[in-house]
């Protein structure tokens, strides 16, 4: 019986915790210290009786998951630096895999440590490393699998699908909400779930739709780009699938109220007037109403009436709806608007403001952390979204201009860009980039230098990323 | 690979498994078995090899036969997968018991009749069961195909067609530097916190939906609105009062009776606050608590207390009217605790419970009377001394003795010649405790009585008892009287009288104690022989 499954779970955690805090203690002090010897011992411990058992124990990083033996290990928050650790060691170096073949003696761990330390110091850390584990046989290292070119299209493809039939079917909810008519909670939640899939796996794929704001429906757009985000909180914080889904409903619903806002004020093309405005924030007073209205009182209904309700209600208690009394705002409504006030600023329309560019609005909302937005869970969100949001425009040392596409959270200046200028300073095709990757001689191929905002020069990023 | 008919046999033992435990609680010893018996069928198969059966409408497939078919639209355990989309189910080899059960767990609810916002797919999704794998046809999300190819072209001519690429490229070759957003390191303290918020976000939200709805009544500007919100706040009252949340309670009666006495409180708010505050005391809402006290819940004393204290007086018939009906000593003392408190606003209501037939309601109302301690309440309690059952009597009487004053005398010496001994120890100590000259006179001319001595050594112990109250030397006379006292017949009974005395005056610590014990610490009667010792051992 395999060892690691649901049950043992944890066991798998401890497996790649242990073998993180080993990594670090040995470049941060001395191999032969007693403090890194005490760790590779617990670290022993730990892996033979797998061994005894499994026979072999493969530590493989994929995608943004590490597995353990083929079984995907859920990203367990009590352990997040750590595991963040130890991907980007893994990253750096190109290894995919540490494959354990035998019980370990603390002689082989040693070696294997002393490899991956001094491997960093190599312009071709892998070949390096490999060379270095020769004269051990019992453990062994893989590279890091890449994905490949159709693949990667693939996966585009179905990132795509899965965004715009959550649009689709949140455009058909709020009209049936409009037209007084029952709503499918079961169907939402299939939808959510679908996004969740979609984040669990590409989790920066997903996130880069959000990006793309010239939609005619943004109102519809925006309610997914928000569920989307959340989602994407969510799951770095390590809710469970049950709360995921929860957390992006509400978000599903949060602007739910702007049903009710008549449509000259809606979609008004300049500022609102004082009485306009007056109108427009009653929207979540409508939101929660209408929600409460649907379905009575039930664990969902309750969650999405109180993000409704509190989305526009800053970490302060300012903002609005102005209210009587104090009240503690709830954990979904926290991260939900975080992520709203983000899309709601990178896009022009939903305040009537001039849309932000994506580096600059993180720039704007860790000014206001702890003030209007909280800010433990902001920095999990800028994490998350990376110093270089998808959507950001951006200057390569190589010369070329790109927009970035998507985000990486292990290397946040590091993201894969599209690029749309060649460094010869002529119109590119679009071909597409990944920041994170090395040339032979262990140098990253390509560096931000300079970022600018797309829609100052009305670069269509649909054109590009879509 | 596993053969037809032992996958055949499978399957009918999951129909088989999915019907039996929907007949039996989670904590049913039957359950457990169910779970068992599946799981020794489900074993040995995955040993072999994993097992992956597909789904059609009425049929279910291995290997491409039909191992399974049925029409039945309640029976069929293909169409139950398939209706909710569900078309291949895998079960992996390593596959464990607890997998099973939630497995079986999931399959064995009641979908139809539970309001559940759930289908099988979104269980099985949020179970994510290791080495049970299933392929689920979802073309039902993507049903507006044509949506994408729409909103990306529009997309893609909404922007761009002016766009400068080049100028973009030579302002940035221009741009002296650029800032960009920090990464800001997540410190351990970040991650702790989170835990703890990911841990409490498990908690019930309804207090919090409460006092949003509350913010709601005041923000609703038609009289519809308000009528949905106060509808909510009724139904969040029940869902608190139902989980035992009674804080949540608290907040809306605290909020509604706070606002009802503002002036400046606007009419239709005031009109629904008024529904809701009454609605808390009303028939309807108390009955419902009564069923969950009933089935155990228990209260903090100081929320119970603060709880009673905002209920108004339409409340109190109805509490009288539950505290029958509570099965229990602590259900008992939950609703006692309420009308303590509630009663105070009308004595009167709370009275009226002493005309309940149920003898455990009249002694339960006789003792609420006796913790609200007003003084009216005397009235009430002398009218139930006639009450035959002598647990009622003895809490009569205590509670005469704690409140009552000189009038309540010929009460107290009816009940000091009661049938039953505790009674009758009781109205001594009422009498000690009202403590006024009447009183002690009435306890006097009661131990003098010539059938006292008659009386068993305890209850004269207890009686005699009462007079140590009064340190005064007339009550010690009449003591030293006792036992100088000479008798002619039945010395045994006065003898017990006399160690009955000279306890009573160690208790009051009298001089002359030690010159009686010296006195009879050698009798042959034992008891007074054992008292007389006990008090010279003391001094
Ligand atoms: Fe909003
Ligand atoms: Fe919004």
């Amino acid at each position: 019986m395999a060892i690691f499954d649901t049950e043992h779970s944890t066991l798998a955690k401890d497996v790649i915790n242990q073998l993180s805090i080993v990594l670090r203690n040995g470049h941060l002090h001395n191999i032969e210290n007693d403090a890194v010897l005490e760790t590779i011992i617990k670290l022993r411990d730990i892996i033979n009786p797998c061994l005894k058992t499994e026979g072999f124990l493969k530590i493989e990083l994929l995608g943004e998951f590490f597995y353990v033996n083929d079984m995907r290990i859920r990203h367990p928050l009590e352990y997040l630096l750590n595991f963040d650790y130890i991907t980007e060691e893994f990253r750096r170096r190109d290894i995919g895999s540490v494959i354990f073949l035998s019980p370990v003696e603390i002689k082989d761990m040693k070696i294997f440590l002393n490899a991956f330390i001094n491997s960093a110091q190599s312009n071709m850390p892998y070949d390096a490393m490999v060379e270095s584990l020769g004269e051990i046989y019992n453990i062994k290292i893989d590279r890091l699998k890449k994905v490949k070119e159709d693949e990667e299209l693939d996966r585009r493809k179905i990132a795509k699908k899965t965004y715009f039939s959550a649009v689709s079917f949140a455009k058909g909810v709020m009209k049936s909400i409009k037209g007084g008519e029952k709503i499918s909670i079961k169907k939402a939640k299939r939808i959510v779930e679908s996004m969740v899939d979609a984040l669990l796996s590409e989790e920066q794929l997903l996130v880069g739709m959000t990006s793309i704001k010239d939609y005619d429906d943004y109102t519809y757009h925006h309610s997914i780009n928000v569920s989307i985000l959340s989602i994407a909180v969510g799951q770095r914080i390590g809710l469970n699938r049950r709360h995921i889904t929860a957390l992006g409903i509400a978000a599903l619903f949060h602007d739910i109220g702007k049903t009710e806002i008549p449509k000259e004020v809606l979609n008004k093309p300049s500022k609102l007037n004082e009485e306009e405005w007056e109108v427009m924030r009653r929207h979540p007073f409508w939101g929660a109403m209408s929600i409460l209205k649907l379905k009575g009182l039930d664990e969902i209904s309750v969650q999405n009436a109180i993000v409704a309700f509190q989305h526009h209600i800053n970490y302060d208690l300012s903002g609005y709806p102005k209210l009587r009394e104090p009240v503690e705002l709830s954990f979904y409504s926290r991260i939900i608007t975080i992520a709203d006030r983000y899309d709601a600023m990178t896009a022009s329309r939903v305040y009537k403001t001039m849309p932000m560019s994506p580096d600059r609005t993180l720039g704007f909302m860790m000014e206001k952390s702890g003030i209007e937005l909280d800010p433990v869970l902001l920095k999990f969100f800028v994490n998350m979204v990376g110093s270089y949001p998808a959507g950001t425009l951006v200057l390569l040392d190589t010369g070329e201009m790109g927009l970035v596409y998507e985000g990486n959270h292990i290397m946040p200046d590091r993201p894969k860009v599209m690029i749309i200028v060649n460094a010869s300073g002529s119109k590119g095709d679009g071909f597409s980039t990944d920041l994170a990757e090395k040339d032979p001689t262990g140098g990253f191929k390509r560096t931000v230098t300079k970022t600018l905002d797309p829609k100052e020069f009305k670069i269509s990023l649909a054109e590009y990323l879509l | 690979m596993n053969n037809i008919e032992t996958v055949k046999d499978l399957i009918n033992a999951l129909g088989r498994a999915k019907k039996n435990l929907r007949m039996y609680p989670v904590n049913h010893p039957m359950y457990e078995k169910t779970v068992d018996d599946f799981n020794s069928k489900m074993s040995p198969c995955v040993e072999v090899d994993s097992i992956r059966i597909r789904i059609n409408q009425y049929d279910i497939l291995f290997n491409d036969e039909v191992i399974y078919h049925s029409r039945d639209k309640d029976e069929s355990l293909a169409l139950f997968f398939f209706k909710d989309g569900l078309r291949e189910l895998s079960f992996l080899k390593g596959i464990t018991r607890s997998e099973i059960k939630d497995f079986l767990r999931i399959i064995s609810l009641d979908f139809e009749k539970e309001v559940l916002d759930d289908d099988i797919v979104t269980l099985l999704w949020e179970e994510d069961l290791q080495h049970i794998k299933y392929l689920v046809d979802d073309t039902f999300l993507h049903e507006d195909e044509a949506y994408e190819l729409k909103a990306v072209e529009q997309a893609k001519s909404a922007g761009g067609r002016t766009a400068d690429i080049m100028k973009a490229y030579e302002s940035a070759i221009n741009l002296g530097s650029s800032s960009k957003a920090d990464i800001i390191q997540l410190t351990n303290d970040d991650i702790q916190h989170i835990v703890k918020e990911v841990e409490n976000n498990h908690q019930d939200k309804n207090h919090t939906l409460v006092r949003i709805l509350f913010e709601m009544l005041y923000l609703a500007r038609k009289n519809d609105e308000c009528d949905v919100v106060a509808g909510c706040i009724k139904q969040a009252l029940n869902h608190a009062i139902m989980n035992a949340h009674l804080e949540t309670v608290n907040y809306v009666l605290i909020n509604a009776r706070r606002d009802l006495k503002r002036p400046a409180c606007p009419e239709q708010v005031n009109v629904y606050l008024e529904t809701i505050y009454n609605y808390i005391n009303s028939a309807d809402f108390i009955n419902m608590f009564g069923d969950v006290i009933n089935n155990g819940a228990v209260f903090p004393i100081e929320v119970l207390k603060e709880f009673g204290g905002l209920l108004n007086i339409n409340s109190i018939p109805h509490y009288v009217s539950i505290l029958g009906e509570m099965k229990n000593i602590s259900s008992r003392r939950t609703v006692i605790n309420i009308l303590t408190e509630a009663g105070r606003r009308d004595i009167a209501l709370v009275a009226n419970g002493l005309n309940d037939r149920r003898w455990y309601v009249v002694r339960n109302i006789v003792y609420i009377l006796r913790q609200i301690r007003d003084k009216s309440s005397v009235e009430y309690i002398i009218k139930t001394a006639g009450h035959p059952d002598k647990r009622v009597k003895k809490e009569v009487v205590h509670a005469l003795g704690e409140m009552g004053a000189d009038k309540v005398l010929d009460i107290i010496k009816e009940y000091m010649s009661d049938g039953s001994e505790s009674v009758r120890i009781a109205a001594f100590r009422a009498a000690g405790q009202i403590g006024t000259p009447s009183s002690k006179r009435l306890v006097i001319e009661q131990i003098s009585s010539k059938n006292f001595p008659d009386k068993d050594f305890s209850e004269k112990k207890e009686i005699l008892k009462v007079l140590s109250r009064w340190k005064e030397k007339s009550v010690i006379d009449f003591l030293v009287r006792i036992i100088q006292k000479r008798g002619l017949f039945n010395s045994t009974k006065n003898n017990e009288t006399r160690a009955a005395a000279i306890h009573c005056l160690g208790l009051m610590g009298a001089d002359d104690v030690r010159q009686f014990a010296e006195r009879y610490k050698e009798s042959n009667n034992t008891l007074l022989r054992t008292q007389a010792l006990k008090i010279l051992k003391s001094y």
